[in-house]
């Protein structure tokens, strides 16, 4: 089995005259976490969607699992998951009715799913609303909905961008927790985020991209002796500083 | 334990289908628990239309019907244009609600990050469209199918079961062409795309434009030609090739009792729908990823005016307090910078200043009028015309405002002020809009038609008084009607609170016209145009129903408004 889940080589990618991806390439390992981390605007949301297959690359290959994302799509999809900034539910479907339409997306066998959706409304403290129409559910409550559904399958690959946005203390602990559990079990999970403490915290590499290049990759203390600095904020800051950034 | 992918087998369009079901059995159970009156109003407005439709269509049928020769020829060449038009509406609706469901909505995005074959999406979203752009063609047809059976002697039982086969086989194939044109759009104009459509229905409407005025425009020529050119003319809505051309054979068939040759029309709308729908849907699937793409990656900056239209703001709205000011000119510059909304009313104006063209052409002959009682007709078309572009833009582009702003309310619910007073800005952003085109407008058209002072002054005053309780009803309707969690204007103002507001609105102007009928019979037996009690006091009665139609909408939609929980 190919060591790495997540292959870019030279990955290109443009909107009209912008390049927003620039000869990227990443390599990431089964079985941990990977922070993805860059200021606005400098084509970490693009890269995510390049890796789900929404978006298809000017230049450069792609592989998920060793199958080239653009050609093997399904297969590449049905045993990954990914979680876009803006969580997606059908407001006119109860959280368990679109749990239910996931898992028949997937064909996981009804009794596994109902363990497994027990298991995360446990988890994620969903119990009280999940028989709700989800248009009455808050940002946070349709996270929870949307990252149980996203691991109800039990992918190999979880691409995640912000996902802590929206969730309380609590939740966030427990989210974390299951990345770490997951990445113990072989599973790898690639997020996207702001958050550099939970990067800090959870992450087993970090990626720092800026302006549509990748500046930088490795573990936290890799890039601690790289930089010479203590603080991700700091490494942070001084990879993608600006002219302007002076006053900071 | 992790599903094995390699034997992964992906789940067809039907699941998606079923999920749709459920979400519509959802949506249903919950307005028939919480908002049962919502049920009651659509059904009675419905069955309102319904009823208004076939007495219009019963009478155009008879007026034709007393004419025998024009009668054989006409009532078929109804249909043909009728199911033409149709087509043609369906292939824009269907096009234009493609697009939005392809490549405008979260749901294409996350369901593409799926293990679902594009072509499932596409198959689920071409029904959807279908679906969603032909409750129109059943709310007109309806009554059409039963007012075409008024005229006809011992109308077959089965005409009516096959009026509706032939709806259901029919609306695929516009809703296919739609589809197509919609990818099409998306692969080769993603960064125009929207523009494109408009352009695209402006083409269109012209050409019927064209076609119709073609007819009336060579009305001097002799009765022989004019029918010679009349059939040429017809012959383009009656190509065999073109499926509504089907439809309407396959309708005349069986009203006149011919079921075979009515069930060989049908058996070949079905063979094209089908056939033409599972090959656009088949090609349309396998490059949904390469259109999506496009459209995502069709960003790049937007040139906008803000140079000198930002100097228009203390002009345009000197009358408001500065933090109204710049609620209005909000809305203004939304509105400039939105291409879907200036286009589609100039679309509309281009129409009117053609037919306002054109007025100096009508012969006086044809109609068979003074000079004097010319204009006052002329005069009342006008004032008809442009109070029924200003209904439809107030519906469709100022009802919608009150429920976009909601979405805002984190900053404009607490700025300093009375909640209601929200509601001033919208007004005073539609009656700019709908003041200077319409005067613009009407002014063009008392001066193309050399209208005396006093009668381009009556007229200019009437167009502002229908403006003001347009505008007025639309604000107030919006509010009391609001949609607080829909982002799309368009989804708005065809919403049930939308259609309600464009009904309502239709009404007041027919309202309105039957006052200034009036006030036109008595300029007509005056012989000319005074301002003496009488009129004064029915052009009084004209302003002060103007502004109550304004006024009451405005109050009660602010109270509702003010104490709305978002």
């Amino acid at each position: 089995m190919n060591v790495n889940i997540i292959e870019l080589q030279e990955v290109m990618k443009s909107y009209g005259a912008k390049l927003a991806v620039d000869r990227l390439s990443l390599e990431v390992r089964r079985g941990e976490i990977f922070a993805f981390l860059g200021p606005n605007g400098a084509g970490k949301t693009t890269t995510i969607k390049l890796i789900a297959g929404l978006l298809q690359a000017d230049h450069g290959q792609l592989r998920i699992s060793g199958q080239d994302v653009s050609r093997d799509g399904l297969a590449v999809r049905s045993r990954m998951a990914y979680v876009p900034d803006q969580p997606f539910v059908y407001e006119k479907l109860t959280g368990r009715e679109f749990l239910e339409f996931v898992r028949e997306m997937y064909r996981v066998p009804a009794e596994v799913a109902r363990e497994r959706i027990a298991v995360f409304a446990r988890q994620l403290d969903m119990g009280s609303y999940l028989d709700q129409l989800c248009e009455s559910y808050s940002h946070g409550m349709k996270q929870k909905v949307v990252l149980a559904a996203a691991l109800l399958h039990d992918p190999e690959l979880l691409v995640i961008d912000e996902p802590m946005v929206g969730l309380d203390p609590r939740t966030v602990r427990v989210v974390k927790n299951l990345f770490v559990e997951r990445a113990r079990s072989g599973r790898t999970v690639f997020m996207s985020t702001h958050t550099l403490a939970i990067a800090e915290a959870v992450a087993d590499r970090i990626g720092i991209i800026h302006q549509g290049r990748l500046v930088t990759v490795g573990t936290f203390a890799e890039l601690q002796a790289m930089q010479m600095q203590s603080s991700l904020e700091e490494i942070f800051l001084q990879l993608t500083a600006e002219p302007r950034d002076e006053q900071i | 334990m992790m599903e094995s992918s390699s034997t992964f087998q992906p789940c067809g369009a039907g699941l998606l289908l079923r999920v749709k079901a459920l979400m519509l059995r959802n949506h249903l159970a919950h307005v028939f628990r919480e908002t049962p009156l919502k049920i009651v109003s659509f059904a009675a407005t419905v069955l309102l239309i319904w009823y208004g439709l076939f007495i219009l269509f019963a009478k155009i049928f008879e007026l034709v019907r007393q004419e025998t020769f024009q009668g054989i020829v006409a009532v078929p060449l109804i249909l043909d244009f009728f199911f033409l038009a149709l087509m043609v509406m369906l292939v824009f609706s269907n096009g234009v609600i493609s697009y939005g469901n392809l490549f405008a909505r979260q749901e294409p995005a996350y369901l593409l990050s799926q293990p679902i074959r594009p072509t499932s999406l596409t198959l689920l979203i071409f029904l959807e469209s279908v679906f969603l752009s032909s409750w129109s063609l059943l709310l007109i047809g309806l009554p059409l199918m039963v007012a075409m059976s008024t005229i006809t002697v011992n109308i077959p039982w089965y005409y009516y079961p096959l009026f509706l086969v032939f709806f259901l086989c029919f609306i695929p194939i516009p809703g296919a062409i739609g589809l197509l044109a919609a990818w099409l759009v998306a692969v080769w104009f993603s960064r125009v795309a929207r523009r494109l459509l408009f352009v695209l229905g402006a083409a269109v409407v012209m050409v019927v434009v064209w076609w119709v005025w073609g007819l009336l425009g060579h009305s001097r020529l002799q009765s022989e030609d004019w029918l010679k050119l009349f059939f040429e003319r017809a012959g383009m809505i009656q190509w065999t090739f073109w499926p509504s051309r089907w439809v309407s054979q396959g309708l005349n068939e069986a009203r006149n009792g011919e079921l075979a040759d009515a069930a060989f029309y049908l058996w070949l709308t079905f063979c094209n729908g089908i056939f033409f729908s599972w090959l656009v849907v088949k090609v349309v699937g396998r490059r949904f990823l390469v259109a999506y793409d496009r459209v995502q990656a069709a960003g790049g900056g937007r040139f906008y005016l803000h140079s000198w239209t930002g100097r228009l703001a203390p002009v345009l709205f000197w009358y408001l307090p500065p933090e109204l000011r710049q609620l209005a000119w909000k809305d203004m510059r939304t509105f400039l910078r939105d291409p879907t909304q200036w286009t589609q009313l100039l679309i509309l104006l281009g129409l009117l200043v053609l037919y306002v063209w054109n007025i100096p052409n009508i012969p006086l002959e044809m109609v068979r009028l003074k000079e004097y009682d010319f204009q006052l007709l002329i005069s009342f078309l006008n004032l008809a015309a442009i109070s029924l572009i200003m209904a439809t833009f107030t519906s469709r582009f100022v009802f919608p405002l009150v429920s976009m702003e909601l979405q805002q309310m984190w900053l404009v619910g607490l700025l300093p002020m009375k909640r209601s007073r929200v509601l001033i800005p919208k007004l005073a952003f539609a009656l700019s809009v709908s003041l200077i085109t319409g005067e613009i407008v009407m002014g063009m058209a008392t001066l193309a038609s050399g209208m005396s002072l006093e009668l381009a002054m009556v007229n200019m005053l009437l167009i502002a008084v229908v403006c003001v309780a347009l505008c007025g009803l639309a604000v107030g309707m919006g509010a009391r009607l609001p949609m607080p969690y829909e982002r799309n204007p368009a989804k708005i103002a065809n919403g049930l609170g939308g259609t309600i507001n464009l009904i309502v609105s239709l009404a007041m102007v027919v309202a309105l016209l039957v006052i200034c009928f009036f006030l036109g019979v008595y300029f007509k037996r005056q012989g000319a145009i005074v301002f003496d009690t009488n009129s004064v006091a029915l052009m009084v009665g004209i302003i002060v129903a103007g502004l109550i139609a304004a006024a009451g909408p405005m109050w009660v939609g602010g109270r509702y408004f003010a104490k709305l929980e978002v």
